[in-house]
């Protein structure tokens, strides 16, 4: 029975590629598949053309293609994604991180309870931070595409979910109607402690994600990807 | 079989139930297994195969293990616990429903 050769894997990677899918981890899947596919039909007749056979089991996978593959696969490294955050916040919310949580929440308190437009302050402060993020954000996922455009990296899904949160603080943008309801608690002295305090809770844990989110996973994401990634170890075999 | 409707909802019962024969089978495998088991019968799309595998992953039933095969990676399937309880948990529920599919299709005669 023959094997495929390097170039002819390197075909297949091509192929994949010239197919909407970008990250190497999926495009491995992908080539194995139809490696072992393309192999099966040379052992039936080893004369039969190798472009023929990619096209003929490239036509099993529908007429979507790849696509059905990778967007399932971004569902799940998006799911993975927000377990990960999940999963720093529980560690945040242990000692000795607990302290600094409380002190926020006290500093976040203070300013919304004691400060004539503190609320207001807070929230184009939060703001501004989220726009400089998402520069930041920008920034790396610019490097990261150029460091693959230029074949000194491969791109994997799970790493540009990592650098990509830009697109989820993008998320805290969304409600804009805050600055109307920084506002109403800048000039409203009807509200009880406890709301302020719910407030003040809401808002420290979305600093915590915002922290998470760029700092916290980015700075983890070698680890990260390597346990996600067993394949890493192996490239260099 | 040309219906391919009438078994998309049990895939992944499928792919359970031969991870859990197999120890550990890559996407492919999946496929040929499927198809010399059922003598041709059934075949599973590629289209559909791996996007269920890799929500059966997320889930957390599955774990993966990549291997050198070759010059090329393999990236091979196994059950996790959890993955070993669900595929008991999802074949007495086939059975259930194929039982029930059969008592309309093909019904017993009653005595009374």
């Amino acid at each position: 029975m023959s094997n495929l050769s390097v170039d002819q894997i390197e075909r297949l990677y091509e192929f994949t590629s010239q197919h909407y899918v970008e990250y190497y981890d999926v495009q491995t899947e992908l080539v194995d598949h139809l490696a072992s596919a393309i192999e099966d039909h040379w052992q039936e007749n080893p004369h039969q053309d190798f472009e023929v056979l990619l096209q003929k089991e490239f036509k099993k996978f529908g007429v979507f293609g790849f696509m059905n593959v990778v967007e399932e696969r971004q569902k799940v490294m998006q799911k993975k994604y927000f377990k990960l955050i999940g999963k720093e916040i529980l560690k945040y919310l242990k000692l000795p991180t607990i302290i600094l949580f409380i002190i926020t929440m006290w500093m976040v308190f203070t300013f919304i309870t004691q400060l004539k437009y503190g609320t207001t302050i807070l929230f184009f402060s939060f703001i501004v931070a989220i726009i400089f993020l998402l520069i930041i954000t920008s920034i790396r996922l610019f490097k990261l595409k150029k460091a693959v455009k230029n074949g000194r990296k491969k791109l994997y899904l799970l790493e540009k979910t990592l650098l990509n949160s830009g697109q989820f603080c993008g998320l805290f943008l969304i409600p804009v109607h805050l600055f109307n309801i920084s506002d109403y608690l800048d000039n409203t002295e009807n509200f009880g402690n406890l709301f302020h305090l719910s407030f003040t809770l809401i808002f420290t844990i979305a600093l915590v994600v915002l922290h998470i989110m760029i700092n916290v996973l980015p700075s983890k994401k070698e680890s990260i990807l390597k346990k996600t990634y067993p394949e890493m170890n192996l490239e260099n075999m | 079989m040309s219906n391919s409707k009438l078994y998309k909802g049990s895939l992944s019962t499928i792919i359970l139930k031969l991870l859990a024969e197999n120890s550990k089978m890559y996407g492919y495998e999946i496929t040929q297994k499927v198809k010399e088991l059922t003598q041709g019968e059934l075949t599973i799309t590629e289209g559909a195969l791996y996007p269920a595998l890799h929500k059966l992953e997320a889930d957390g039933f599955l774990e993966v293990e990549m291997q050198k095969v070759d010059n090329r990676l393999r990236k091979y399937y196994k059950l996790t616990q959890a993955g070993t309880q669900e595929k008991v948990n999802r074949i007495e529920e086939l059975e259930r429903f194929i039982e029930t599919i059969q008592g309309i299709v093909n019904p017993k005669p009653s005595l009374g």
